[in-house]
Order: structure tokens, then C-alpha cells, then sequence
């Protein structure tokens, strides 16, 4: 998808962004009235710009000259937004068909039984929206936006709204969606946990503009790109694999990028894979490797970037994965820190949440 | 009773139901196309829409009766039109009546729909649409479904309203026994006759009449009710 959109408020607000969107999970982090869901209003036809020009591959969606503005039905983009807008008159199967009835039958790429099937929702197809969980909703949205066969999604804040233990298996779909059916996302957030676990790439928008367009990677390395507001709560969200049952201590050990993590009290089975967050806060570092502690993960690493704000210091360390520690000014400079040091991360097995609700 | 009596029970009976029944269906698509543009479009003509969906409450259904009157007359463009190329004299017709009383009952509709649209949340029409749904079948598949209780509480609404109906249908359709007369007309008749067993005989035919319609509305409300979930 490429855009070039310029859209003018009343208020004086104005969206004024020019891009092109690759393959994979693009996500738009923003803060509030930033203009992401001006952006995703736009894309989807809900809102037209004022001018520029927005095409997915050959097919143009809206341009002023010529003037060209593809009604909202015509699009094709899935559009999942923060509040399901699931329709409450008709069971899950009614939802998931909704669309996917609507489009002709030489462009159904797509089937619901696969889609149903590929989430995992079979046991919900009977059921009334109002029985939903916050994530069963939330992977029926998904189920019926992936069965118009879309040519691209939108998902607004599609986390916001389910509690953070539901939010795994949503992360996972969303990666599994996009290895499975290559169709292209924009995750448009305000939740730089979200962002960093979900997408490949992070537009930066900042009062109507993009001011920055970093890989997830870099943003790791790279921290204070964004203000430390949204650093403050951050946490690492990781996927992870299981390696090993839960033990007489109740522990479970846990696989991150290779390396070994011990999890306490987690119902989780042997080879399941899960996705796990740990708070930047909960990430002690120390540069000893002390034994005679109640930590049960002390982790080797190195410190790949180090970046201070006003009253706190972020350390990404790079133990199989890249993760961030939060700490304070005075141990930042307690520590000496540098870039390259060897370091230790202790996390308390507790610590580590499990999220696969 | 005699065999006269049951005659205009009956007869009245019918035409009340007749006249309630096209009252209604006129009402209908004009108040849900009104509601829809007022409250989902937010038309220029808003404000238009809105008087028009107020002023027959704020007039004495006689003064309905007798602009219709003026209206409809034979004397009128419309009533000359209708007479000159289809030779139809709708004044003192059961057409005519069911016209007034649709008039007289339509703020009753017009608002009870406009108030279940307002209550529909738009986040699910524009879903729709994104979906692949015109703004037709959004509308038939979305809107009025979840809009169904403001729309059944205006079916029910004009139609007791129009059964109820005397000052404006016995202007323009007169006293027309199988004809023009209305359960409320037959009552008024038998009252200036004396005939005060009639009266009231014919006032529990309207009483039962107007509970069996909020009957089959709170049973209509609950089977969509137990569909919907909600």
C-alpha cells in the first residue's frame, strides 16, 4: 500500500502523511490525538482526505486528481477497531459469514471453515456475541474480517479493549495470520509493548505527521525515538516456547530466543508455544553473577544500548533476545554501565506472566 | 342485539382495522426513511424533517381533517388531479380516512423509529460497510434489526393510535357506515342516537382491540428479543 494523504479539521488538526507500506506487520505508534485513527479512516474510506492519493497494488482507493474515491464496501480492507463491532442480532457463524457472503465467489481466497479452523473458534460458532469473552470477540472480529478475503487490515488498538492475559493468543494470531496469509497489516497503537511484540516495522506519528519510520529492532536499540511516557510502564513481550513440565517447585521452564527462562505456576503443557511478558521494571541487572539470592533467572548478557531520560534509564540487553530493563538515574550511574559490558538480567519467576488466556 | 346492531359492530369493526392497517403501512416507509435521514444522514432539511414529524401532535386532529379537506377536495390541485385523470374522489372514502389517520398517528412513528436509530451504534453500520455491505443491505441487515424495538413500539404505536383516530377521519370521511366508519365514529353515532348499550358494547370491542395489539407487540418484542439476545 502506498498513501499520500493531507486531511484538514475544523479544529485545525492536520493529517499530513506520505508512505509506503511493505509486506509484514506495519505499526503506527502515536500518542492520543496524533491522528492514527484519522489515518485508518482514511484508508478504509470512512473519511475522505481533502487530497493526495492512497493504492493498494493497482487498484487506487481514492485520489483527488483524477478523482477517484472507491466506496467503503468496495475496499476490501479489514478493519478490526478497539470495541468489537461484532453485530449482536446474529450468532458467531452469522458474523463470520456476514461478509464473506457479500464478495463474488471467484474472489473468495478465503474460507470461514478454514479461518474458524486456523483460530480455533469451532466451539464458539453457536454462540451469541453477548457470551463472548473480550478475546473470543476479538478472534471472531479477526475470523470475519479474514473471510472477505482482504486485501490488507487495519487493526485499531486491537488489543485495548481484552485483559492483558487474553492478549497472547492475539499476538500469535495476528504473526500467524500473516505467515499463513500474507495478507499485510497496519496495528495502529498507542502501547509500545504492543508494537514492539507485534509488528516489523513502527511509523512514528507525532501531531499529524510521521517523524520517524524505525524496524522493531531498532526502536530496541534506538529508545529515545519516542518519549519516555510510553517507555515508563513498557514491557517485554516475548514468544516463547515450553521445554519442560511443570516440576515438583511448580516452576516450568520457559524458552526465549534459546535461552532458558524458569516460570513459576504457569498451566502451561510441554511445547506449547506462548507469549510471555515481563515488565522492563521487573529486570534487575547486576554486573556479578551472585548465586545466593531467591531470583530463579539470573541471565547472562550484554548491553547493547543504554539511553537516559529525565528520571529513569533504559538498558536493552541482548540475552537470546533483546530485552529492556527500566532503571533508575543513580544505578545507571551506580553501575557505570557501558555498551558491550557483559551483564546479568535477575528476573523472579513470577515475574514472568504468561499470556495465553 | 339486533341484527342491525351486529352489523355495525362488525362493519365498524373492519373498517377500523382497514384504515388502522394502511395507516400504518403509509406511515411506515416515509417515517423510516425521515428517521433514517434525520438521524443517520444529518440532512440540511433536519429541521424540516423534524417539524414534520411533530406538528400534526401540536394540531387539533379536526384542523388535520380539515386541511385534507382543502387538500384532497375536488376543488384542489391534488383532488382535481385525481378526478380529472383517474376519476377518484377520495373525500368520503375509507382512503381518505385511512390518509388522516395516518397523518394523525405519524409523530408517533416518526419518533419512536427516529429513537431506535438513534440508539443503533453507527460503529456497526460502518462495520458493515467495511465488510462489503452497500447502504441498502447495511440498512435491511443491520440498522433496523438492531433498531427493532423503536420500530415495533411505532407499528404498534400509530396503529392503536390510528385505531383511536375520530376528530380528523370523521372530517374527510364522514359517517359512512362499512364505508367510513371507524370503531370511535360508531360510538359518537350510537351516543347522539341514545343508543347507549351500543356505545358501549362498541367501546369494549376498542378496549379488547387495543390490548390484543400490545399483546402481539410484547409477544412480537420477546420472540425477536429470545433471537437477538438482546
Amino acid at each position: 500500500m502506498d498513501f499520500n494523504i493531507y486531511k484538514k479539521y475544523d479544529s485545525g488538526f492536520v493529517l499530513n502523511v506520505n508512505e509506503i507500506i511493505g509486506d509484514g506487520i506495519t505499526a503506527v505508534f502515536g500518542t492520543s490525538g496524533s491522528g492514527k485513527t484519522t489515518l485508518l479512516n482514511c484508508i478504509a474510506g470512512i473519511v475522505n482526505p481533502d487530497r493526495g492519493k492512497i493504492n493498494i497494488g493497482d487498484q487506487i482507493l481514492y485520489s483527488d486528481h483524477p478523482k477517484v474515491i472507491l466506496p467503503i464496501h468496495q475496499r476490501r480492507i479489514g478493519y478490526v477497531s478497539q470495541e468489537v463491532t461484532l453485530f449482536p442480532q446474529m450468532n458467531v457463524l452469522e458474523n463470520i459469514y456476514f461478509g464473506h457472503n457479500l464478495i463474488p465467489q471467484r474472489e473468495r481466497k478465503i474460507l470461514p471453515e478454514y479461518v474458524i479452523n486456523f483460530l480455533e473458534i469451532e466451539p464458539l460458532l453457536g454462540k451469541q456475541i453477548s457470551s463472548l469473552s473480550g478475546g473470543e470477540k476479538q478472534k471472531v472480529a479477526l475470523a470475519r474480517v479474514l473471510s472477505i478475503s482482504p486485501d490488507f487490515l487495519l487493526l485499531d488498538e486491537a488489543l485495548a479493549s481484552i485483559d492483558q492475559k487474553s492478549s497472547g493468543k492475539i499476538i500469535t494470531n495476528l504473526k500467524r495470520i500473516w505467515s499463513e496469509f500474507k495478507i499485510p497489516m497496519m496495528y495502529v497503537s498507542h502501547s509500545i509493548s504492543e508494537v514492539l511484540a507485534i509488528a516489523d516495522h513502527v511509523l512514528i506519528l507525532h501531531e499529524g505527521r510521521f517523524v520517524n519510520s524505525v524496524s522493531s529492532k531498532d526502536l530496541f536499540l534506538d529508545t529515545d525515538l519516542i518519549s519516555s511516557d510510553y517507555w515508563f510502564g513498557f514491557e517485554n513481550i516475548k514468544s516463547a516456547k515450553v521445554v519442560s513440565q511443570i516440576n515438583s517447585d511448580q516452576i516450568v521452564e520457559i524458552e526465549i530466543g534459546g535461552v532458558v527462562f524458569n516460570v513459576s505456576g504457569e498451566q502451561i503443557l510441554l511445547n506449547d508455544q506462548v507469549n510471555v511478558a515481563v515488565g522492563s521494571n521487573e529486570i534487575i541487572l547486576s554486573k556479578i553473577q551472585t548465586f545466593d539470592t531467591s531470583v530463579q533467572n539470573i541471565i547472562r548478557g550484554e548491553i547493547v544500548s543504554i539511553s537516559e531520560f529525565e528520571s529513569f534509564a533504559l538498558v536493552c540487553v541482548k540475552a537470546g533476545e533483546n530485552f529492556l530493563s527500566r532503571i533508575s538515574l543513580a544505578a545507571a550511574r551506580n553501575l557505570e554501565l557501558n555498551v558491550g559490558e557483559e551483564i546479568f538480567m535477575m528476573i523472579k519467576s513470577n515475574s514472568i506472566k504468561v499470556l495465553n488466556g | 342485539m339486533n341484527h342491525i346492531q351486529e352489523t355495525i359492530y362488525y362493519s365498524s369493526l373492519l373498517v377500523s382495522l382497514k384504515v388502522s392497517v394502511v395507516a400504518t403501512l403509509i406511515n411506515l416507509p416515509i417515517a423510516t426513511l425521515l428517521a433514517w435521514l434525520s438521524i443517520r444522514r444529518r440532512v440540511r432539511l433536519r429541521m424540516l424533517i423534524e417539524i414534520i414529524g411533530i406538528i400534526p401532535l401540536a394540531l387539533p386532529p379536526v384542523t388535520i381533517g380539515f386541511l385534507l379537506l382543502i387538500v384532497l377536495g375536488r376543488n384542489s390541485i391534488i383532488g382535481s388531479f385525481l378526478h380529472d385523470i383517474f376519476g377518484v374522489d377520495l373525500i368520503f372514502t375509507w382512503w381518505a380516512t385511512a390518509l388522516a389517520a395516518a397523518v394523525v398517528s405519524y409523530p408517533l412513528v416518526y419518533k419512536a423509529i427516529s429513537i431506535g436509530f438513534a440508539g443503533v451504534d453507527s460503529r456497526l453500520e460502518l462495520a458493515a460497510r467495511t465488510l462489503g455491505a452497500d447502504t441498502f443491505r447495511t440498512f435491511f441487515v443491520v440498522t433496523i434489526p438492531l433498531a427493532y424495538k423503536g420500530v415495533l413500539a411505532g407499528i404498534i404505536g400509530g396503529f392503536v393510535r390510528a385505531l383511536s383516530e375520530f376528530g380528523a377521519t370523521s372530517v374527510v370521511g364522514g359517517n359512512i357506515a362499512g364505508e367510513t366508519q371507524t370503531l370511535p365514529i360508531a360510538i359518537y353515532s350510537s351516543v347522539l342516537s341514545g343508543d347507549n348499550s351500543a356505545a358501549v358494547i362498541l367501546s369494549l370491542i376498542s378496549g379488547v382491540l387495543a390490548v390484543v395489539t400490545l399483546l402481539i407487540h410484547n409477544w412480537m418484542s420477546k420472540k425477536i428479543e429470545d433471537k437477538n439476545g438482546f
